[in-house]
């Protein structure tokens, strides 16, 4: 009888909503088995602790903190959990040694005169296998000595309590979404960070209690990760002043590592990778001295390896009292779960901000020689017939005026690759094949092109020197064009500035041979694994600044400038070297970084395959 | 002597350079405000011509300048505060504007011409209506 007792009433409280099925599961226990004292301890897997979810008849102060949160080694559960295949334990009396040594509320037991305690562990249903301990959590109640507890009781309690866990795990994960989702739609027209707000500030902590909160957003301009949003910093320093670049601090080192971090004392990391790392730069204002901390880093839902932002939380507290508790791995699945949804977001609204500042940029490039034109053209048409104008002026007015077209046209032309690399079209509806010399075709157009560019900044475009052996091959010249002018632009815009006479780039062609080629395509300088492939190489060196170390990977990134360049030129959106990569990959071709500096060299390796027309017959060429 | 500062060197202000040139005034270009204080120490600068979109130097902060996208206008803001520069006539030459500038520029009464709807003989008016002066003491 007292079975289908107990089952209906659990099965009642588990149908509460999912912030109160623990309180109603508990309940139901406490009532079936008129319990002195029942409470529910969630198991922390990472720290290693116990924290209480839920309790019916008592209700100790904050101050006694233990009885919220405590470690599970020397706990009474620590010790009967380690005890084998136990589905429950029955324990006549907690004031008998081994139970007594290990309770760590002497004092409760004796005050509430506790003695007799049934402890059921409640397996987790989601695990997967990886932590220590498969048990969710664990249910304690005192009874009286005179009650009857049965196996098929602990079974029936353990069977609910894990189902009523998962699903209401799985509620908070929907219901977090569902919030996120209502409170974009509320955004209007607001910026990005206007949602985060109400997500660190309420919504999350619906879910979660914490303390402190604070959301970072990566700011490709300024390479460093600055503050979004926060629930409150100590000092309340002014909000562009709060920023990490990549490894400074707690937060640069989760952005370099890509890692979750959860330790439960801030100060005393056990993990090497952040060890030396402990301090924050900015600290949450937090009631307790912050102590207990997650850090989960957003990744980019198009590009998983890229980071786009850093949520932190400090100080989790206990659900029951404002007592510090320990971050756990089921609070960490659920913010990152939420994460997913911000990071679309993040990345949508960020889309729209590059596409905007590549709009402006662009503009601001096409404009220039527009204005050029336009002057030029508006003088001779006053001057050409007065006698203060000479023949010369006017050569030098028309050259002037052809030169800046030609810069407009290719100019336009690069907006059109950016297009054509991200687009859904088949490379045979993107590119137009034919054949040409590599050199008469594409090199010596290409120079001529970039000599406005080369005069307006005082340079000898002679110094553009191109050297060795070309082949004709079967490509797109305008595409293979761009590439060419995109890495001259780059060798001017780089150069060493106020040494005018030390600009001078080289391109060397070398003939159809085998040679190393990085394997990857990654672009490395010295990259481990090179294959031997049969076609001709070209390098372009150029004794500008150079490429730095550690930024020798990002240089091929969509919208990565050199970190600094603002100082001498503000011009460019960082999208030449990725256009060149997207052109480069479209053939079949590799480029790759040879030498940092003195000279910078990259290497371009064509195959031999485009030394016939044969390769856009292929299906992966008509293919979209 | 006019001071003119931008990172669009010479070509391509050809011609708004020899329309000012042939009318009597004299320029000298820097590109990046670095070199500002340099000039006024070696010449008698009697107006100032300013793009916005600047390399930042060492001089302007990133921040302030949004990654040199204000540059112009930090640098302008700084000699207006300077009792030595403040009275210096000023013309904004700039291809892309925003509130930002357009505001500063109407609140300090200052000439904003956008390059790309301007020609040479604009330039010119504006310099004139600015009183920029042809003799200088250098």
């Amino acid at each position: 009888m007292k079975e289908t007792e107990l089952f209906k009433k659990l099965l009642e409280a588990s149908n509460s909503s999912p912030n109160k099925i623990l309180p109603s599961l508990l309940n139901a226990v406490s009532d079936v088995f008129s319990c002195k004292l029942s409470s529910l301890w969630k198991l922390n897997n990472l720290s290693k602790t116990l924290s209480v979810y839920a309790r019916i008849n008592y209700y100790p102060p904050p101050e006694k903190a233990e009885e919220y949160v405590h470690s599970l080694e020397g706990s009474l559960i620590g010790y009967l959990i380690k005890q084998n295949n136990k589905k429950y334990f029955d324990i006549p009396s907690v004031l008998v040694e081994p139970y007594w040594g290990y309770h760590k509320s002497k004092k409760r037991v004796i005050d509430l005169e506790l003695k007799r305690l049934i402890c059921i562990p409640i397996p987790n249903l989601d695990n997967k296998g990886n932590d220590e301990y498969d048990i969710d959590a664990v249910l304690n109640i005192y009874v009286n000595d005179n009650i009857a507890f049965y196996d098929s009781y602990a079974e029936i309690i353990r069977d609910q309590f894990s189902i009523a866990i998962s699903r209401a795990r799985l509620f908070s994960r929907e219901n977090l979404t569902r919030d996120i989702i209502q409170v974009y739609e509320q955004k209007g027209s607001k910026d990005f960070s206007s949602i985060i707000h109400p997500i660190i500030n309420r919504v999350f902590k619906n879910y979660l209690s914490y303390e402190g909160s604070s959301f970072f957003i990566w700011d490709p301009f300024f390479n460093r990760f600055a503050l979004s949003q926060t629930t409150g910093l100590v000092n309340k320093p002014k909000k562009s002043d709060v920023f990490y670049s990549v490894s400074e601090g707690l937060t640069g080192r989760i952005a370099e590592l890509k890692k979750i971090f959860i330790v439960k004392d801030l100060m005393n990391i056990e993990d090497d990778n952040f060890k030396s790392e402990y301090i924050h730069k900015w600290q949450e204002e937090t009631a307790h001295t912050g102590k207990t901390f997650m850090g989960i880093p957003i990744m980019s839902p198009s590009m998983p390896q890229e980071i786009i932002g850093i949520l932190r939380f400090t100080n989790r507290l206990n659900p029951l009292a404002p007592v510090i508790d320990c971050f756990s791995k089921e609070d960490c699945d659920l913010v990152n779960y939420a994460c997913n949804l911000i990071a679309l977001y993040l990345e949508f609204e960020q889309g729209e901000k590059k596409q905007t500042a590549f709009a402006k940029q662009m503009a601001h490039e096409m404009l220039a020689p527009a204005v050029a034109i336009r002057g030029s053209a508006d003088r001779l048409l006053r001057k050409w017939q007065t006698k203060y104008f000479t023949s010369l002026q006017i050569d030098e007015y028309l050259r002037d005026i052809l030169e800046h077209v030609s810069l407009q046209v290719t100019l336009t032309r690069s907006v059109e690759y950016m297009k054509k690399g991200s687009s859904d079209v088949s490379k045979s509806e993107r590119y137009q094949v034919n054949k040409y010399d590599l050199e008469k075709d594409v090199l010596k157009p290409c120079r001529k092109l970039i000599i406005p560019i080369a005069r307006n900044e005082g340079l000898k475009f002679d110094n553009i020197i191109i050297d060795g052996n070309y082949p004709s091959l079967f490509i797109d010249n305008y595409a293979f064009e761009q590439v060419f002018f995109n890495l001259f632009n780059n060798a001017i815009k780089y150069r060493r500035m106020g040494y005018p006479q030390d600009f001078k780039v080289v391109v060397k062609g070398e003939a159809l041979g085998e040679y190393q080629v990085p394997e990857d395509n990654n672009h490395n300088t010295n990259p481990i694994n090179k294959i031997t492939k049969k076609g001709y190489l070209i390098t372009i060196e150029d004794y500008g600044v150079g490429i730095k170390t550690e930024e020798k990977d990002k240089i091929f990134l969509f919208g990565y400038r050199m970190k600094g360049i603002e100082k001498t030129n503000v011009r460019g959106l960082g999208l030449g070297l990725t256009i060149i990569k997207g052109i480069l990959d479209d053939f079949y071709c590799t480029i790759w970084v040879d030498n940092l500096v003195n000279p910078t060299r990259f290497n371009i390796f064509i195959p031999e395959t485009l030394k016939n027309s044969s390769y856009i017959l292929e299906p992966e060429w008509k293919s979209r | 002597m006019i001071l003119w500062v931008d990172d669009d060197l010479s070509l391509t202000l050809k011609s708004f350079m020899d329309e000012l040139k042939e009318n009597g005034y004299e320029i000298i270009m820097v590109t990046n405000p670095d070199d500002i204080s340099d000039k006024f120490a070696q010449y008698n600068i009697t107006g100032i011509i300013m793009d916005i979109m600047l390399p930042t130097g060492q001089s302007i902060s990133n921040e302030d300048s949004k990654m040199g996208i204000l540059t112009g206008l930090e640098i302008l803001k700084k000699l207006k505060e300077d009792k030595t520069t403040s009275q210096i006539p000023i013309v904004i030459f700039t291809i892309l504007s925003n509130q930002d500038v357009s505001t500063w520029a109407r609140v300090n009464n200052i000439k904003l011409l956008k390059k790309e709807q301007t020609v040479p003989l604009d330039l010119l008016a504006a310099v004139i209506e600015t009183q920029m002066k042809k003799d200088t003491n250098d």
